[in-house]
């Protein structure tokens, strides 16, 4: 080879070396994008209505992107950050705020992600900024166990179930933690509830109750073999411990439930407890500890009543009848209610034509007006699952109004075949609140109870896989079939269903109040990126509808603009 | 075609020519020393690779990374020479796509440009000759995503035009003559910045006349403008 042949060589490796080397290099692409583009849309994110929003929990991504629907159908998002780790979400009871825990993150070494503690988010579309977040500095390993008072105010971390969580656990640790107050040395606050071997099942929020030291808020904690109760107001005291035994054996009885009456002037405050494993129910009251010093103590103590019901109760309430205070219980194995008199522990039973196993309140404290008494004020219940096969009664009305003369005539039963599911309550409207949806179990059915009349109307589906959810302004209930494309909004009034043209695949469908004060149905698709299809609910019209695609694909907010 | 695609091609050009060495050690070269002379050079085609790096985030959901590569094809001519400095004029075409995921959704952008070339080289060596170039032209986007939420299962998408400009600084380096065709080869190196204007890109499904019922998915501004570099190999006439 001679030297020019040489140096050609050379000049063509030169070549082909510049050629890939810009082409790996710069093809490749120097600079990555962010890690987000490369996450995939949850296949079925969840999803919660919240006042003028509706929240998409896009856990990948670690946010929340909250649509809020405006004029013309157009729908905004706006996208909103939470920690990493998403470990669980849950609307507070009143559905006005969402609550997402984040577990955080502990960096490894070399990790390119800091270390982040974990925090709990709390959204509220009516507030600017929409979100407030707590970041839980004070734990080191993540809590997924989130139960939320009813007024949004207080928030319990507990130990949950999930991968995600400790090696080891405390399953009686509580943090508590008031989101209407900045993060301080006293909030939140870590508890760990007294135990003799339970675990927690339920907690319960009770609004505030007349107490001897006065009002308060409390938390009352079913475990497996008893029960807690904890002064919200002031979780540091300890809480009071009732673990319960009927007295005749040493078996440890199971809370399956409780019913709480706050009390007023007339009726003291109180408890009752129906049991998973006894034909007991429980009832407490509370009287005054003397001497009690109120900075670590209580000052009341509770007392504790069993009542032998003739069975396992399946439903409790406090009701008030013509008799008074009464807790009364279903037992459906008995075809039966019992009503206890709270103070004295007597009973009434009152017989039943069904074995009714669930009970609503459905005119609470609207007085019963075939009440013995007109004067007073007395409940109306809902008593339905009272069929466990079609073509049975399966619901009644029980006038508490007339338990003291007649209590046998006070069952009025629905001419409802179907076996009920669930009782959906209708927010009140101008013409007031007495109506409400029964949903029906595996039945192409489901039907609008009027309680005036004592009537209930009956809608028929063409499928029996339906879900039902009723409007905020009360005046209409959605059904649709999940992943199906048909739905339909009925009038509460007329009776009259109207059919939405959707295309895609039903997720969810919510009603929403726009800004603007009208109304907005949104319709979601989870497939892909998460569709929707907007509709004016008030309207319903088909032309005016718009349609909405990767809702969780983009990463900014949008305006909404039509 | 995807910038991998480019980069094959590139790759495939630069390996038939470094199959032709042994061969021509074999045959009697095709490519021939030549005295060192400045030439009267007046036909030139190009065929290369384009790389810019377009550094906003409406990028992201096209790429994984921030290089966008296209096929660049181009046509030149002498104008005018001086000595050792010339006068180029000709045409290019950029032409490439960058197909990635966005969440999960097929994307994909496509970016066609065609420019006007206007080159000033000075040659100081018949092998070599440095250049600075300004290229005004036109630029043709599309971008696109499936997503299985879109109305009718149809692709979203968009697709805009705008004027841009590349301005550019490089030299060429002569690889050697072509038997006695006439014709040389040479390779290309060229760096600069090309510029266009903003984009938004709101991408809609196509509906027909039912177009006002969708809503659009806004992936933001993007602005298809940045640094880049492009390698081409060139016969010159």
């Amino acid at each position: 080879m001679t030297r020019t042949d040489c140096f050609r060589s050379a000049i063509w490796t030169f070549s082909v070396a510049v050629s890939l080397a810009f082409g790996a290099g710069l093809g490749s692409g120097c600079g990555g994008r962010s890690g987000y583009w490369s996450t995939p849309v949850d296949s079925a994110p969840p999803t919660f209505a919240l006042p003028g929003a509706v929240a998409l929990l896009d856990t990948a991504a670690a946010r929340v992107v909250l649509l809020t629907p405006g004029p013309n159908q157009s729908l905004a998002t706006t996208p909103i950050p939470l920690g990493s780790n998403v470990l669980n979400a849950a609307l507070s009871p009143d559905g006005r705020k969402l609550f997402v825990v984040s577990g955080g993150h502990r960096a490894e070494i070399g990790d390119d992600q800091p270390d982040e503690h974990p925090s709990l988010t709390v959204i509220d579309p009516s507030q600017m900024p929409p979100e407030q977040k707590f970041v839980l500095t004070t734990l080191t390993d993540p809590l997924a166990g989130l139960a939320i008072d009813p007024a949004g105010r207080w928030v319990v971390l507990y130990a949950g179930s999930g991968a995600d969580q400790p090696f080891v656990a405390n399953p009686n640790g509580l943090v508590i933690l008031d989101v209407t107050q900045p993060l301080s040395a006293t909030n939140p606050v870590s508890h760990t509830l007294m135990s003799f071997g339970g675990l927690p099942q339920r907690f319960t929020f009770t609004p505030p109750m007349a107490l001897p030291t006065g009002s308060h808020p409390l938390l009352v904690v079913e475990s497996d073999q008893g029960l807690s109760i904890l002064q919200l107001e002031h979780p540091e005291i300890p809480e009071i411990t009732v673990p319960l035994t009927n007295g005749a054996d040493t078996q440890l009885l199971t809370p399956a439930g409780i019913a709480v009456e706050v009390g007023d002037a007339q009726n003291a405050a109180g408890l009752g407890i129906r049991l998973a494993n006894d034909t007991d129910v429980v009832s407490l009251q509370f009287v005054a500890e003397p001497g009690a010093d109120l900075t670590v103590e209580n000052g009341f103590l509770p007392t504790v009543n069993l009542t032998d019901v003739g069975g396992i109760a399946s439903a409790l309430a406090y009701v008030h009848t013509d008799g008074g205070l009464r807790l009364a219980a279903l037992v459906p194995t008995k075809s039966k209610a019992t009503l206890i008199d709270p103070v004295t522990s007597l009973t009434q039973d009152v017989a039943l034509p069904a074995p009714y196993q669930s009970l609503s309140l459905v005119t609470d404290p609207n007085n019963d007006t075939s009440a013995t008494n007109p004067t007073t004020t007395v409940d109306v219940a809902l008593l339905w699952n009272g069929a466990t096969t079609q073509g049975q009664e399966g619901a009644a009305f029980w006038e508490l109004g007339q338990t003291s003369g007649q209590p046998y005539r006070s069952i009025a039963t629905v001419g409802i075949t179907d076996v009920i599911s669930e009782v959906l309550d209708v927010p009140a409207t101008a013409g007031g609140d007495s109506l409400k949806v029964l949903a029906t179990r595996d039945t192409a059915s489901f039907y609008i109870l009027d309680l005036t009349t004592r009537t209930a109307a009956p809608l028929l589906t063409s499928n029996s896989y339906i879900d039902l959810s009723v409007s905020p302004a009360g005046d209409q209930v959605w059904t649709y079939v999940p992943n199906g494309t048909q739905v339909a909004a009925t009038s509460l009034q007329t009776k009259q269903p109207r059919s939405l043209l959707i295309e895609r695949p039903v997720a969810q469908v919510f009603e929403i109040e726009r800004a603007d004060g009208g109304r907005s149905a949104i319709v979601l698709h989870d497939e892909g990126g998460v569709g929707a299809t907007v509709y004016d609910a008030t309207t319903l019209d088909d032309r005016t509808r718009r349609l909405y695609a990767g809702l969780l694909t983009s990463d900014r907010a949008t305006g909404g603009t039509p | 075609m995807t910038g991998r695609h480019w980069l094959f091609l590139l790759g495939s050009i630069a390996a038939v020519a470094t199959a032709a060495v042994p061969a021509r050690a074999e045959t009697e070269a095709q490519l021939v020393d030549t005295p060192a002379k400045v030439g009267p050079r007046l036909w030139e085609g190009t065929i290369g690779v384009r790389t810019v790096f377009i550094k906003g985030a409406a990028f992201d959901p096209f790429s994984s990374g921030d290089a966008f590569s296209q096929l660049s094809v181009s046509g030149a001519r002498l104008v005018v020479r001086r000595g050792r400095l010339a006068l180029v004029g000709g045409a290019i075409l950029d032409l490439g796509s960058s197909d990635s995921t966005a969440r999960g959704a097929p994307s994909e952008l496509s970016l066609t440009r065609i420019s006007a070339l206007i080159e000033g080289r000075y040659q100081p060596w018949s092998r070599l000759y440095g250049f600075v170039r300004v290229a005004p032209g036109l630029l043709h986007g599309s971008a696109s995503m499936t997503d299985a939420s879109s109305p009718a299962g149809a692709s979203l998408g968009t697709s805009f035009n705008a004027f841009s400009v590349d301005a550019s600084a490089g030299a060429a380096f002569r690889i050697g003559s072509i038997g006695k065709t006439g014709l040389s080869a040479w390779l290309t190196g060229e760096g600069g910045y090309g510029w266009a204007p903003s984009e938004h890109l709101l991408l809609t499904p196509s509906l027909g006349t039912d177009e006002s019922k969708a809503g659009a998915l806004d992936l933001g501004s993007l602005a298809p403008a940045g640094g880049f570099f492009r390698v081409a190999f060139a016969l010159v006439y």
